[in-house]
């Protein structure tokens, strides 16, 4: 019984390695570092190699890629949009916005860093952090969504 | 061209992809992370000065002073390395690497300043750029000088100058 | 028992689910050639469905649920009988008048998309629900209007003796037009207005989370196969009675399909609703139209 629970374990993680699917959020940013994440779908450079797709809903998606300091204005739907998407789920913060805040730090319409409102998984520095770059970070935090927990089957230590 | 002959031409091609983890190099010009040359650093913080947006931060207390760069801040414009008077700071010319926890990126230097060899005090030492810009040879007397604080520095000054003139009025 | 076989196995559940799975890759891997870009490796649309079941979905209020189970099983349960009805094998038995039953059948799956939309409580859902109902009409003119015309062409209701009998001119008008509906019933481009991604955050499936989406990625791969498999079905006039040859013979030209109708989704663009709307009112509904008056002149098998 043990060896099946592993097996399906083992099947749960290597789906959600194989097929995390993206979901990309402005929170007040400049577009720079948008329009480089748009580079990684152009053929170049194509996410959909690592079996990643660009959802239109959060609910569908397991990465969250966040761009840009979070704005007064954008404070609210971030934190909408993180509640919506279902477990387990990796958030990767791209370019020095959503980090510190960059030369917007002290700004008033600025609400703070990213991670005063939900946990970062991995940060992609850069003033824009270059296409192969974001690519490497959201490598690294689908190999994270591997290693979450699987609910409800037992085996907790797969972390 | 047709769309159907633009598709028939990207087929003929073939696949454009790099494959992960290849990729390309960037240009030998590229501004990646800022990195210090402890030798050079003065201490002046015009680099602090110039930073756009509080990336590089100076402080001094009177024994030491400190300089600290935070890349989650930095935004990679390149100001601070053209401000820098001694050439001290330099730009990988490769993309800043991931990180996982804030501030993992982090980087400081911490400069101790020496005691005078007079009266014991801390003070700020003019590194080796400085003293070869400023002196073109550097003799042994000049040497000790910079070894005294400003202040003992004077007195010896003001001695080996009164020196020097009993000197000269002695030759007379 | 047969009929079991028919709906389980072949061309049933166990058929349906990975041709589809294959059909979903064909059509995300041709998108990419097409794009000079390497594409999904070949496992992938299995491991969407295994990754999207084992998500852990948000609470719903209490009884939502209910409605987000029993939409896609019952749809999924009607395509799959939909496919049961087509005659893919000679032995395929049929009965009188399941021409009109694999059309209802086949309604199902919009109707379900359109009834999701609506109870997502989303005006997204709502957007894409309504644009997924005004395409669902106006392609459905023309489908079943081709269909009319293949009947009272070859003078049966039944699929097995339309297949067998219909004439050749008749038959190939109503399947120029039958293809013609195909792109707005699997939502590809240039009809993919109802589920468009950046427009309306995937219209009637915003709000579908986990298992819930799951399900109904599973309904749209058996719906790939179904709708080719109608085509395929009614555009060959002979069967060889070897079954294992015809089903292979079918399998096939479904992908063939497939790759014509990925290459015109990829090179068009997503046309408005009102453009759409009018392409079949018009020229959908007038080619189906031409069939059915060819049809009503007497030709020779």
């Amino acid at each position: 019984m043990d060896a099946k629970i592993s097996l399906f374990i083992r099947l749960v993680q290597s789906a959600r390695g194989r097929s995390p699917w993206l979901f990309h959020l402005n929170c007040g940013g400049c577009n720079g570092c948008d329009i480089e994440f748009l580079a990684c779908l152009t053929p170049r450079y194509d996410v959909e190699q690592l079996g990643i797709r660009l959802e239109g809903s959060p609910r569908h998606a397991d990465i969250l890629c966040v761009s840009g300091p979070v704005t007064r204005n954008t404070q609210a739907a971030l934190q909408t949009i993180y509640a919506q998407m279902p477990a387990p789920k990796v958030v990767v913060a791209i370019g020095s916005c959503p980090a510190s805040g960059n030369v917007f730090a002290d700004s008033p319409s600025v609400a703070g860093p990213l991670e005063k409102f939900i946990p970062i998984d991995v940060y992609v520095p850069g003033c824009p952090p270059r296409p192969d770059a974001i690519l490497e970070g959201i490598a690294a935090a689908v190999q994270r969504l591997k290693a979450r927990p699987v609910k409800g089957k037992g085996d907790e230590s797969h972390v | 061209m047709s769309i159907f002959e633009i598709l028939a031409e990207n087929l003929r091609q073939g696949v454009v992809t790099l494959r992960y983890p290849q990729r390309f190099p960037p240009p030998p010009q590229y501004r990646g992370l800022v990195q210090i040359d402890h030798e050079n650093c003065v201490g002046c913080a015009s680099c602090a000065q110039v930073c756009v947006s509080a990336a590089i931060q100076l402080s001094e207390d009177g024994k030491t002073y400190r300089w600290s760069y935070e890349p989650a801040k930095c935004t990679f414009c390149g100001r601070c390395v053209d401000a820098c008077p001694t050439f001290a700071l330099q730009m990988q010319a490769d993309r800043p690497p991931i990180y996982h926890r804030p501030g993992e990126l982090a980087a400081t230097y911490t400069m101790v300043y020496p005691r005078c060899e007079g009266c014991g005090k801390s003070f700020k030492v003019a590194t080796d750029i400085l003293r070869q810009r400023s002196y073109t040879e550097v003799s042994p007397q000049v040497e000790s000088l910079l070894r005294l604080c400003p202040a003992c520095r004077q007195k010896e000054a003001i001695k080996l100058m009164i020196e020097a003139r009993r000197i000269k009025e002695a030759a007379r | 028992m047969s009929s079991w076989f028919a709906l389980l196995i072949f061309p049933g559940f166990l058929y349906a689910v990975p041709m589809g799975w294959l059909m979903l890759w064909l059509e995300r891997k041709i998108l990419a050639r097409l794009q000079s870009r390497i594409g999904p490796p070949f496992y992938q649309p299995f491991f969407d469905f295994v990754k999207l079941m084992s998500k852990e979905p948000i609470p719903r209020a209490k009884g939502e649920d209910v409605f987000y189970l029993l939409t896609p099983l019952l749809a999924l349960g009607a395509t799959l009988g939909s496919m049961t009805l087509l005659p893919i094998l000679a032995s395929s038995s049929s009965a009188v008048g399941d021409l009109v039953l694999f059309i209802a059948l086949i309604e199902i799956s919009p109707i379900g998309l359109v009834l999701l939309g609506f109870f997502s409580r989303s005006i997204f859902g709502q957007v894409g629900a309504i644009r997924e109902a005004t395409l669902t009409i106006a392609t459905n003119l023309p489908f079943i209007t081709a269909l009319i015309a293949l009947g009272y062409a070859s003078g049966s209701l039944r699929l097995s003796e339309i297949a067998l009998n219909a004439p050749s001119v008749v038959r190939a008008f109503a399947l120029l037009a039958l293809l013609f509906c195909l792109p707005i019933k699997l939502r590809l481009n240039p009809f993919s207005v109802a589920n468009a991604e950046q427009e309306i955050y995937q219209g009637a499936l915003t709000e579908l989370d986990g298992w819930r989406l799951g399900l109904w990625e599973l309904v749209h791969a058996v719906e790939w196969v179904a709708l080719s498999g109608l085509i395929v079905t009614l555009a060959l006039p002979w069967r060889s009675g070897v079954a294992f040859l015809d089903a292979l013979i079918f399998a096939l030209l479904s992908l063939a399909l497939v790759v014509i109708l990925t290459v015109v989704a990829g090179a068009t663009a997503r046309l408005k609703l009102l453009q759409a709307s009018r392409l079949y009112w018009r020229w959908g509904f007038g080619l189906a139209l031409l069939a059915l008056v060819v049809s009503l002149f007497p030709f020779g098998g």
